[in-house]
């Protein structure tokens, strides 16, 4: 492949695992205790947080690059994608112009995935906070809900951290879901389109976003409940770290890709 | 409780490197010698070597809390670990391509082959020297043994993926791991169930009376549990023409499930070493007397 459409895929690659890592801040991952009602947020881990909105992310955004390329519906208004794809010129210059619509839907498929599988953690976890835990749904790192104003330290239960995902968290949740779906999207589409099998491009996303939700969620230690968390102002270390592992792991992919994968 | 003597790390990297070099190799290398599949369960030997070398460094990082819990360490190893150890069987398959270092040790086995998997070594023990450079110094964990920790448990990850590889499909060349490993969406268990013995031992054992023997005797016994579940994976790529071979993942499922059995009992032995006796005292009486 020639070097500028490597070091275009390179880049990608790197703002991606950026993206996931700082989509990771938004999330309001509650760990342990939120799953005994004792904390704000989702009540599981990161791990399992990033598995869940990558996969089904990943489904979409992977459903959606596979119908153009294979010449399903979408392809006869995309007609130059799946050439561009299978002749690995589809992050040269002209590529990314040509395509910028077909780029958006594969994009925007993999962010609504991730946002839905986002949105159904939070609430339906609520519902199931709200009906047979019977707690209210607060969080007690801020006193009144920055977006819906709602008094929310009355109804924390002493000796808890609030409880199930309140409005605030919901909505920065969705904030989340978009930009971890955004990176791991636009990391499957780079390795698909430098080569990669659609089974090794899958897995290579998920290994990178794996990668950078469990380094950004060591920059929250484990636990964070949205942007409005005082945890959330780490985020610059985040990045820095996030992009620098993951220009590691890029540049392993780009040579997979010069060898030809 | 620590009376016993640990293991120093250092030795448990050197048996996981060395030890599981040498079962991959000898699996891929007897089976090219005696033109059979059946030795592709020596290769488990090594993945089980590196697992406990890596279930060791993941016990010694998460002694000091990571506040993420376990599991994440060992995905973090498995997601950094995918792509270097895949670019170092790549440049071994890049080389027999170029016709470079063909001259072969036994036949099929030629010595751009053997770089491999020491390539593909090298490659995640650098991916986990950046990792836990920055883990340490930029996102200020302040953990001593982060450093090393981090580049021990990418390097057991990449150990532990070309073992499963070889395992599965009798070899660690790259056109096979793509074709019958990734092609094949095998490549899913063997992250996930591949990665569960390292992190899960220290998860399991966690605690106040964790001891280093028998956390890793759990981790041997969980790797055996993978190694039955991945004997049986390779029915779909050893049974089938043109190889038609039942008998390898045959030997793999029963040899695996003997020495589990073995390794289990090892590990209750231990539990109940560890375990106290409780004293039965009766509830309270209703009525102070």
């Amino acid at each position: 492949m020639e070097p500028i459409t490597l070091i275009i895929i390179l880049i990608g690659i790197t703002l991606a695992g950026t993206l996931v890592g700082l989509g990771v801040h938004f999330v309001p991952v509650g760990g342990a205790p939120a799953a005994m009602a004792q904390a704000t947020g989702i009540g599981t881990g990161t791990t399992m947080l990033a598995a869940a909105s990558g996969f089904i992310g990943l489904i979409s955004a992977g459903i959606t690059a596979n119908d153009m390329n294979t010449g399903g519906q979408l392809a006869q208004y995309y007609p130059k994608f799946g050439p561009a794809l299978t002749g690995g010129t589809l992050f040269s210059v002209s590529g990314i112009t040509d395509n910028l619509g077909a780029f958006a839907l594969v994009l925007v498929a993999g962010m609504v995935g991730a946002m839905l599988a986002m949105v159904l953690l939070a609430v339906v976890a609520n519902v199931l906070y709200a009906f047979a835990i019977g707690v209210p749904l607060v969080s007690a790192k801020v006193k009144k809900d920055p977006i819906t104003g709602d008094r929310q330290d009355l109804y924390v239960t002493k000796g808890t951290e609030g409880h199930g995902t309140p409005t605030v968290a919901v909505v920065s949740s969705l904030i989340g879901g978009a930009l971890g779906g955004l990176g791991g999207s636009l990391i499957y589409v780079a390795l698909l389109a430098g080569g990669f099998t659609i089974a090794a491009a899958a897995f290579g996303a998920i290994g990178v976003f794996f990668l950078n939700s469990v380094l950004a969620s060591y920059n929250i230690t484990g636990t964070i409940e949205g942007f409005h968390d005082p945890k959330f102002k780490r985020w610059p270390r985040a990045v820095i770290a996030c992009s620098i592992a993951t220009f590691v792991v890029a540049i392993w992919a780009v040579a997979i890709m010069y060898m030809g994968a | 409780m620590s009376e016993v003597k640990d293991i120093d790390w250092f030795t448990l990297a050197a048996v996981g490197i060395v030890g599981g070099l040498i079962c991959i190799y000898a699996a891929v290398v007897l089976n090219a010698v005696f033109k059979v599949n059946y030795f592709a369960f020596v290769a488990a030997a090594g993945a089980i070597l590196a697992t406990v070398w890596g279930a060791d460094a993941v016990r010694r990082i998460c002694k000091y809390g990571i506040g993420t819990g376990v599991p994440s360490i060992g995905m973090l190893a498995f997601g950094m670990g995918l792509l270097s150890t895949l670019l170092g069987l790549k440049v071994a398959d890049y080389l027999i391509g170029q016709g470079t270092l063909t001259t072969t040790l036994v036949t099929g086995v030629p010595i751009a082959l053997v770089l491999g998997p020491i390539i593909a070594l090298i490659l995640s023990l650098v991916q986990g020297a950046v990792v836990g450079y920055l883990a340490q110094n930029i996102l200020k964990m302040k953990i001593p043994t982060m450093q090393m920790g981090m580049i021990f448990i990418a390097g057991a990850a990449s150990i532990i993926y070309i073992g499963y590889f070889t395992l599965i499909t009798g070899t660690f060349a790259y056109p096979t791991v793509i074709s019958s490993i990734l092609g094949t969406g095998f490549i899913a268990p063997v992250f996930m169930i591949g990665a569960l013995p390292m992190l899960h031992p220290y998860n399991a054992c966690l605690g106040p009376d964790e001891e280093q023997k028998r956390t890793l005797t759990l981790a041997v016994e969980s790797s055996l549990m993978t190694t039955v579940i991945f004997g049986i994976l390779s029915l779909a790529i050893f049974a089938v023409a043109p190889k038609s071979d039942i008998i390898t993942p045959a030997i793999t499922v029963v040899l695996g499930l003997i020495a589990w059995v073995i390794a289990y009992l090892a590990y209750w032995a231990r539990v109940k070493e560890s375990g106290t006796i409780i004293l039965e005292t009766g509830v309270l009486p209703k009525k102070e007397a």
